[in-house]
Order: C-alpha cells, then sequence, then structure tokens
C-alpha cells in the first residue's frame, strides 16, 4: 500500500485526488453531460419563454 | 475493491455512471464540502450572512479601498480562492476524516462540469467594441507571456508542471486558470496553491512598479489603463494601479479588462495544447511530467471549446448565461474546498522558490514589453495620444 498523504489516503490506500484510467473517463463523461444538460435546458427554456 | 483500483474497476464497470460512489458512500464529503463552500461565499440560495466573503468585506469597509479598488480583491478574495483557504484551514487543524474521502473525490466531476459551464462566460463579440488594435495587444500579451513563462520554467529547471500552472495563470492574468489548468495538466494540488500564491504576490509588485514606470515613459492615461490590464496581474490589481496612475486611467482599465477576460480561454487552451503536443513528443522522457496520462485530447475540453464558439456567435443570452455562472459558482465552490482539503501546508510549500522566481522574470519582462509595445503604438499612430 503507497501512502502519499493522510489528506487525500484512507487507511486502505484509497487516494480521492488519483484520478486515472477508465475511471477518469467516466467521471469526466459525467461531469460534461452534466453540464451539457443544464447549458441546454437553461437556453432552450429561455428560448421557448419559459422564464 | 473501489472505482479507484483501475483494473477492479474495469472488471464492475457497467456504465459511466460505475465511477461515482453511492449516496451514503459520499454524503460526509459533500457535506463538508457543502459546509465550507456556504460559509466561505456568498452562494446564490444560500441566505447564509456569515461567510468568509463577507467577512472580507467587512474588513474591506474598516480599511477603505486602495486606489478605488476593495484590498481583499486585490488580495484575490474571489469564490476559488475564499474556500480553497477555508478547507486548507479546516484540513490542516481538524484533518480530514476517511469517511469524507469518497465525497471529497467528486472534485474530478466537478472540474469539467464548472470549466463547460464557465465558457458562455467569454463572448469575444464584445470585445471587439475595444478596437481591433488594443485586442490585437491583448492577444499577444496573452501568447507572449504564456510561451515565454513555459521557456522560462524550462531553463530554471522548474517542474513542468507547475511551470505550465503559472504560465496559465500569468498569460491569462487571473489565478483561477491555475486551477482550470490541474486536471488537464495533471498538477499536483500544492503546485496549483503554490502557483495561484505567487501570481498573487507577485501582482502586489506589479501593482506598484507599473505606474512608476509608465510615469517615466509619460504615458497617457487611457493607454495606462491598457497597459495596466496587460502587465499587472489579476483585474483588481490592474484597476488599482491604474486608479494609482490617474482616475481617467482607472475607469479605462474596466473597460478594457473586457478584452482580457474573454480571450482567456484561449491562454489556458493554448498551454495545454503546448505542454499536450511536448509530451507525445518526448513520451519516453521521465522529466516530461505535464499532461501524463492523458492519451488523446479530451473530450470534454472540445465541448468547452464548442461551448464558447457558440458564446462567441451570441447563441447564450441574459439571464441564461446568469444562470450558468451562479451554477459555476456553486461547482467552482464545492471542488476548491475539496482541494483546500486535500493539501497540508507541507504540500503549498513543496514546490519551493522556483516558481516565484519564474513569475518574477516572466511578470518584469511582460511589464517592459508592454510598457513598449503600448509607448510604440502611441508613436506610431495606432492608438490615440
Amino acid at each position: 500500500m503507497h501512502r502519499t498523504t493522510t489528506h487525500t489516503t484512507t487507511e486502505d490506500g484509497f487516494d480521492y485526488m488519483a484520478n486515472t484510467g477508465q475511471a477518469e473517463k467516466d467521471r469526466d463523461a459525467c461531469g460534461m453531460l452534466l453540464a451539457v444538460a443544464i447549458i441546454a435546458a437553461l437556453t432552450f427554456f429561455q428560448y421557448l419563454g419559459l422564464y | 475493491m473501489t472505482p479507484h483500483d483501475v483494473s477492479a474497476y474495469g472488471r464492475t464497470r457497467k456504465s459511466i455512471l460505475s465511477s461515482l460512489y453511492g449516496y451514503g458512500e459520499i454524503l460526509p464529503g459533500l457535506l463538508a464540502m457543502l459546509f465550507i463552500g456556504i460559509f466561505a461565499n456568498n452562494l446564490p440560495g444560500v441566505p447564509n450572512p456569515f461567510t468568509l466573503e463577507n467577512l472580507f468585506a467587512w474588513l474591506d469597509g474598516v480599511v477603505g479601498p486602495l486606489h478605488h479598488t476593495p484590498l481583499f480583491q486585490i488580495l484575490n478574495s474571489n469564490f476559488v480562492w475564499n474556500p480553497l483557504l477555508l478547507g486548507l484551514l479546516v484540513g490542516n487543524v481538524f484533518g480530514v476524516p476517511d469517511s469524507w474521502k469518497r465525497g471529497l473525490s467528486l472534485i474530478h466531476m466537478l472540474m469539467p462540469l464548472g470549466i463547460i459551464l464557465l465558457a458562455p462566460h467569454f463572448p469575444i463579440g464584445h470585445a471587439f467594441k475595444l478596437g481591433l488594435v488594443p485586442m490585437l495587444l491583448c492577444v499577444a500579451a496573452l501568447l507572449g507571456t504564456a510561451g515565454l513563462t513555459l521557456l522560462l520554467a524550462r531553463l530554471c529547471k522548474v517542474d513542468d508542471r507547475h511551470g505550465a500552472v503559472i504560465a496559465g495563470g500569468l498569460c491569462t492574468g487571473d489565478p483561477h486558470a491555475c486551477a482550470i489548468l490541474m486536471p488537464l495538466i495533471k498538477a499536483k494540488g500544492g503546485q496549483v496553491v503554490n502557483a495561484a500564491a505567487g501570481l498573487v504576490v507577485f501582482g502586489l509588485v506589479a501593482m506598484a512598479a507599473m505606474p512608476v514606470l509608465a510615469g517615466w515613459l509619460g504615458l497617457p492615461e487611457q493607454a495606462f489603463g491598457l497597459a495596466a490590464v496587460l502587465g499587472v496581474g489579476n483585474g483588481a490589481q490592474a484597476t488599482s494601479a491604474a486608479f494609482a496612475y490617474g482616475y481617467e486611467a482607472g475607469r479605462y482599465a474596466g473597460w478594457f479588462d473586457v478584452g482580457r477576460l474573454v480571450i482567456m480561454p484561449a491562454g489556458f487552451l493554448s498551454v495545454f495544447s503546448v505542454m499536450f503536443v511536448r509530451k507525445l513528443r518526448h513520451q519516453a522522457d521521465p522529466d516530461v511530467r505535464a499532461t501524463r496520462g492523458i492519451d488523446r485530447f479530451p473530450v470534454w475540453l472540445g465541448v468547452f471549446v464548442v461551448c464558447w464558439l457558440l458564446a462567441c456567435l451570441h447563441l447564450f443570452h441574459e439571464p441564461a448565461r446568469h444562470a450558468m455562472f451562479v451554477m459555476v459558482k456553486w461547482t467552482f465552490s464545492l471542488a476548491a474546498a475539496s482541494l483546500g482539503l486535500s493539501l497540508s501546508w507541507r504540500d503549498v510549500l513543496a514546490p519551493g522558490p522556483r516558481g516565484l522566481a519564474v513569475i518574477a522574470m516572466a511578470g518584469i519582462i511582460r511589464m517592459a514589453a508592454v510598457l513598449a509595445m503600448v509607448a510604440i503604438c502611441i508613436k506610431t499612430g495606432l492608438l490615440p495620444q
């Protein structure tokens, strides 16, 4: 088990600041889809005159 | 078995949602970020008056403005810096319980989310009202500073990740850009905070030096408004330096600051592109660490660029654009709280003073170049006397 810093690493070696591989791509995709959904919703609602 | 474990993740992955932890696992960390966020900033929708932002505003009232600019804005108090400071304080005084860490890992989703939502904030068309010559000077200052800083960082043998975040922050004139570059460059949190702090410190020096140098050159106030925006530091530092030169200069700094703001994405995109291509060319070199682990141009960054282009085509109008910026404040506040909690004071100091030396060298050369460019433009009639 590699402990980098007590601020980021748990007793089990889980480092929450580590972000690599397929898991990183999936997290990026989650953030990206959420952002696109928010931007699209806010823009369309305005164009449809809902606010 | 956790999503952090790549091989195990590959075996258990069903969809992109597999990268997210369960609600029960993230709740403690999410609450920690939330409470740090709402006690750091006046976040829209939260009527909490006991915030660090309000404390700084109250202290600004006590101290009074410095050349028409609040002192704590000069010291970079904003919706990223405040939760970062509070997170650093909480993490270093009380520690970070293990139960928070799954929730704090949401930073990795919040960063692309916040950066994409930031794109509609940069409609470039607004800036061309400033005129072609001032805009060309803005672009030249941005790209020139980025290239110069990367070169100096390399000559001074600064870790390339640290050098890249410094270049991003210095060329855009906004220490936020250091945080935006963090997931792109794969910089360490300590390098980001160290770079941002160095930029704020150098900005204070530039803020004092620029009006004196411009006085020797006898620059007109309008031209100094532009020079301050391009050569000092963050927006508040530039405004304060310009007001120190003269009232008209201060008013013009506010006018020209739009030029710096709308091309900001070009700053961090150019730094990322340079470092990414460099990494592709030097795959085997262990000293090339920036963007290591990023195999191809990130899709989410492409989405950011598309949204920026749509913003330039004026697709996004008020109040939708304002609503998106409110979401940026929320996401960056939570992410900055998580980043602050992840760092010890030692991590922040670990990159050492070389970064500050690079900032000082690049900043001094930039000040001289900006003043020279503006003076030449006035002599040749490209800028008004």
